[in-house]
């Protein structure tokens, strides 16, 4: 268990941090959702092999040699990358490099993961490896914490989430509390033609539209279905629900409230 | 403690095996021997087949004489020899080319016609042969060096080429490291390995670490030399008075690797690029070839005042202690002072640039300004 009570991080000029506080259970992800931070762009010992440095680092964590390998190769194969053990890193794609990265935080088998974007750069399909690695060690039991801004993946992924603007927290608790006390129903629609119109009907409080997709909030005590008639009308309509919130939407409605970025 | 290990055995590992290493063992030896023999090449173009050497005697007494003494040399000379009486000055012996000349012959060439000459004159007193074998005589002057264990002839191009050679091996041997060393930093840093390195070990293991693995490839490199020196030149070079001076080299180079690698270290911890590394490599460069520079004062004057200064300075001591072990006895109580003013700046710089390492190589943007240093060096 991971509890983390009050803490404060102040640089010269910005307070990062400020009077957090929050657990996190074994065999949880819990989720640390944020606007973000500094770009990075993070690589590794370009020539070196793959499994030169997974040794390496396995040995920086007090692993022996043997073991650190053996490890090694189970997650590069997990990762579907075992083909290129005797492979330099300069010879890799980005992607490939990550999982490699990936593999040498986790080689020494932690108890408590911190993951920083695990997801950036990956195409789907890789993004799907690295989901089932960190379900795997959910399973195991590992204390996990995941800071993302890809709110689908952590409203599919955690237990329990963070929400935290300029360095204070706006939102946290059991992701379903968190859905209850501060989501919304919206109305999604998908249609064909001009549908700016809606921002200005009565009723509405707001609405994100995408073009050909929109996300629509009504006024406390408006009807959603009052808005069906006038849009059906003016646009061609493919789809109309009333849906419950989305951790997305609740992350940009929280985040203006509390003054953007 | 073991972390560092770990990481001297990656470092070590990784740099042994890579190309640049190997093309270094090898190119260097090269380099040098071509830059020890090219000179000497170009200096002495002796030739078995010697062209005819003009010699334009307008008095008709030196001429036979002077052509078979310069024959006997097997030199080509590439201008004439004008030999002429002047109403005010008397004799007069010019050698006229189109290019300056080579600074030997013309000392052959004034020795031999001047020695050529006194004996004529002194014929012509009808002296005794003995008294004028005596007078002819020349007595050639040698330098002799004056060791502990007696005395020993010395031979001052090759005392000077095998010191030259030695410290310019040494120089580079510095320059290599070190440069790898911050390029090793900039490389973890701009990528951010750093970050997950230090996750796992503390920066003072990370940086004995690196400085440990490259003194080890330094003795790998050094063993490669040595082996190659002996299987080429074994004999030659064993009387070399550098080989016989190892037991002073060697503590002297191995202080100013430690030296040199710790100012380095710490230097590549607060850097961030390429640009800003080559900058800080270029001064200190400059501190490190200052020693080969002087070297030839030195290796003239190596107990001049200046000269003793600067073997106690630790940025230049090393080197310039290497070179005047070479050509004279330097009292034991001038190693002492000498090795010891080295192993505490060794002490001091370790020391500082463990404090800036430990911040500088987690703090990115702009260089750190000497304030900030400061307070590093505080906290």
């Amino acid at each position: 268990m991971l509890e983390i009570k009050n803490i404060r991080k102040e640089f010269k000029n910005v307070v990062a941090v400020d009077g957090v506080s929050f657990t996190d259970e074994p065999g949880k992800i819990f989720g640390l959702l944020g606007p973000n931070g500094a770009p990075e762009e993070r690589g590794l010992y370009k020539k070196s092999t793959v499994i030169d440095i997974v040794k390496y680092f396995g040995s920086l964590k007090g692993m022996s040699a043997a073991a650190a390998e053996m490890s090694g190769v189970a997650l590069l194969k997990q990762l579907g990358i075992s083909d290129y053990k005797k492979r330099k890193v300069q010879e890799l794609s980005k992607g490939n490099q990550q999982k490699i990265q990936f593999i040498v935080s986790v080689i020494h088998d932690p108890s408590i993961l911190i993951l920083d974007e695990p997801f950036s750069g990956f195409d789907p399909i890789n993004q799907e490896l690295v989901r089932d690695e960190i379900l795997r060690l959910k399973s195991e039991g590992k204390t996990i914490i995941l800071s993302t801004h890809q709110m689908d993946m952590a409203e599919k992924m955690c237990e329990s989430i963070f929400l935290i603007n300029k360095g204070k927290e706006v939102a946290s608790g059991a992701l379903k509390e968190v859905k209850r006390k501060f989501g919304k129903e919206f109305v999604k629609i998908e249609y064909e033609g001009d549908a700016e119109f809606i921002k200005t009907l009565p009723g509405v409080k707001q609405a994100d539209l995408y073009g050909n997709f929109g996300e629509i909030e009504v006024n406390d005590g408006t009807d959603p279905h009052s808005i069906l008639p006038v849009i059906f009308e003016k646009v061609t309509l493919r789809k109309f629900s009333i849906e419950a919130p989305t951790l997305n939407r609740i992350f940009i409605d929280t985040i203006k409230e509390t003054g953007g970025e | 403690m073991k972390k560092a290990f770990e990481v001297a055995k990656w470092e070590f590992l990784q740099k042994v095996m890579s190309k640049e290493f190997i093309i270094s063992v090898v190119v260097t030896p090269v380099i040098f021997i071509v830059f020890s023999i090219l000179p000497s090449l170009l200096a002495d173009n002796d030739s078995d087949s010697p062209k005819a050497i003009t010699i334009l005697d307008s008095t008709g007494l030196y001429e036979a004489d002077l052509r078979s003494e310069l024959e006997f040399h097997k030199k080509v000379f590439e201008g004439y020899i004008y030999i002429y009486e002047q109403p005010d000055s008397g004799l007069q012996l010019e050698f006229r080319s189109k290019s300056m000349g080579n600074f030997r012959d013309l000392r052959i060439i004034d020795a031999k016609f001047n020695s050529i000459r006194r004996t004529k004159m002194l014929e012509n007193k009808n002296l005794e042969q003995s008294l004028l074998d005596s007078l002819t005589k020349e007595v050639d002057l040698r330098s002799v060096k004056i060791t502990l264990e007696g005395e020993e002839k010395i031979n001052f191009e090759t005392q000077f080429f095998s010191t030259f050679i030695v410290i310019m091996a040494l120089f580079f041997i510095i320059m290599f490291t070190g440069g790898s060393l911050v390029r090793s930093l900039v490389e973890e840093k701009s990528n951010r390995l750093i970050e997950i390195i230090l996750s796992s070990c503390r920066p003072d293991d990370l940086l004995m670490g690196k400085v440990l693995g490259l003194t080890l490839l330094v003795f790998a490199q050094l063993t490669i030399w040595a082996m190659l020196a002996i299987a080429f030149g074994g004999p030659m070079l064993a009387s070399a008075s550098i080989f016989q001076n190892l037991h002073l080299v060697i503590p002297y180079f191995m202080l100013a690797f430690l030296f040199y690698v710790s100012i380095f270290v710490g230097l590549g911890s607060i850097v961030n690029t390429e640009q800003e590394a080559q900058q800080v490599t270029t001064y200190l460069t400059l501190l490190i070839i200052f020693p080969v520079v002087i070297l030839m004062p030195i290796i003239q004057n190596p107990d001049q005042e200046m000269v003793k200064i600067f073997a106690y300075i630790p940025f230049t001591s090393p080197l310039v202690m290497i070179a005047r072990v070479n050509v004279v006895q330097v009292p034991f109580y001038e190693h002492l002072i000498a090795m010891g003013i080295l192993i505490l700046s060794i002490a001091i710089v370790i020391k500082v640039s463990v404090k800036i390492f430990r911040i500088g190589i987690l703090s990115y943007g702009k260089l750190p300004s000497f304030k900030e240093l400061m307070n590093w060096l505080r906290s």
